[in-house]
């Protein structure tokens, strides 16, 4: 586990280590440390839009202490494009522009809150808006309780998830907005998370239409009918 | 008194009159409120227009940082005060040598403004030009070093510099994208770079 102390101080002594400036973007748990969301996570998640870049920092850490790992020694299924560094209780996983099947977007990058210059390394902190969006594409419990941690404490204009949604659907992940329904189900039947009704109602009419253009009319309609069947 | 939700309900900017009445209180009760909230580090307080108190509230508690944002230096210097578009935090020591640079690279029109004050704090003129070159705007610094001569008392900068940002070579023909200045043309002829400012908005220092 790391906690925001660690954090800080290893980016501290990366940053002062590489020789070009190098720019990342925090997600996940470790963006949820800049906010106060929480105390200590897991891993830190950082995105990289370059692979030049990316490298240079594995470099850097290797020189600190880091060692690569193979994703075998993960319990969960990781992303074969993630990188994983790990160093005692520390535990880097750096992805380049995809995180898992998401794709980092140019509403994430100009939606960023916080900007931290460590020297060389400049970290950017995407926003609790796109935390959310990114927790919904994975299955684990604790995200969902992230998720849960977030809203309770902000006030989260789901517009802007529903917007990223959109876009991921077109660009990305063609399930996302799938994904996101079933995500935001989820947080109100078992987490009792107060979701805004017109938010729901346009997620409801995306996945309709995100659900044809994925099974096509027939097989949603048969879908449809099972679900009504299995209601009543 | 639940101030979590209260924090959460009031997040954003307020002032005490928008702080009342999303409370649906008095004035006076509002100030307490906030002075509460504050107390329960939910609160940062700046100064806006006409010098009101302005209350910046979040949802979550305001996590202490280490560093120095680059915002809060430029309104600790600056008589224009800037409000950040979002945080940004420096984990070094931050200058004016350092800060000018920085905020000349943002491109914002209001942040380069009040950044021009900061040229009076200059002391080491060759770590200015290191940084100006680092950042690609020796030319623009120059420019900028010497509209901010002609309004406010600014140490004389030393030739070696001078000539440096004299002879940057940059692609930047503007400052603030697409503007450029009616009054100063001949520092604009001079450094070969569109300044954004004109006369009243230098009337402020």
């Amino acid at each position: 586990m790391t906690g925001v102390e660690e954090q800080m101080e290893i980016f501290k002594l990366v940053g002062g280590l590489l020789r070009k400036k190098t720019e990342c973007y925090v997600i996940g748990g470790s963006a949820m440390l800049f906010y106060g969301f929480k105390t200590a996570t897991k891993d830190v998640d950082l995105v990289f839009t370059n692979e030049v870049e990316r490298k240079h920092f594995i470099e850097t850490l290797k020189e600190t202490g880091f060692a690569r790992k193979s994703h075998k020694t993960l319990k969960h299924n990781a992303d074969e494009g993630c990188i994983l560094m790990e160093r005692k209780n520390d535990r880097f996983d750096l992805f380049l522009t995809n995180i898992i099947t998401t794709k980092f977007s140019h509403g994430m990058v100009a939606r960023i809150r916080e900007k931290h210059e460590f020297s060389n390394l400049i970290v950017n902190v995407v926003s609790p808006e796109d935390i959310i969006a990114l927790k919904c594409a994975t299955d684990r419990a604790g995200d969902r309780k992230d998720a849960v941690d977030i809203i309770n404490s902000r006030k989260i204009n789901w517009d802007v998830i529903l917007e990223e949604a959109k876009w991921q659907a077109a660009n990305g992940k063609k399930a996302f907005v799938v994904l996101l329904f079933d995500f935001v189900d989820d947080l109100k039947d078992n987490y009792k998370v107060d979701i805004p009704q017109d938010f729901i109602k346009e997620l409801r009419k995306e996945y309709k239409n995100q659900l044809i253009k994925i099974l096509g009319q027939e097989k949603y309609d048969e879908l449809a009918e099972t679900e009504r069947k299995k209601k009543s | 008194m639940n101030y979590d939700k209260m924090a959460k309900n009031l997040e954003g900017l307020q002032t005490v009159s928008s702080a009342a009445k999303t409370l649906g209180v008095g004035r006076r009760t509002a100030v307490n409120y906030i002075s509460k909230l504050k107390k329960y580090g939910y609160v940062r307080t700046s100064r806006g227009k006409g010098k009101i108190r302005l209350y910046e509230i979040s949802g979550v508690k305001f996590v202490k940082k280490s560093g120095t944002e680059l915002y809060d230096f430029i309104n600790k210097h600056s008589p224009i005060k800037v409000r950040e578009p979002y945080r940004y935090v420096i984990h070094d020591k931050i200058t004016a040598e350092d800060a000018i640079p920085r905020a000349i690279e943002t491109k914002d029109f209001r942040i380069i403004l009040a950044a021009m004050h900061l040229f009076r704090l200059v002391e080491d003129w060759p770590e200015l030009n290191r940084h100006a070159n680092a950042r690609g705007v020796q030319k623009a610094v120059g420019a900028l070093y010497e509209l901010a001569r002609k309004y406010m008392r600014v140490r004389r900068i030393d030739k070696r510099t001078a000539n440096a940002f004299m002879n940057a070579k940059t692609m930047e023909k503007f400052i603030v994208p697409n503007m450029r200045s009616r009054d100063f043309l001949d520092i604009e002829k001079k450094w070969e770079i569109h300044i954004p400012f004109n006369k009243s908005d230098m009337e402020r220092y």
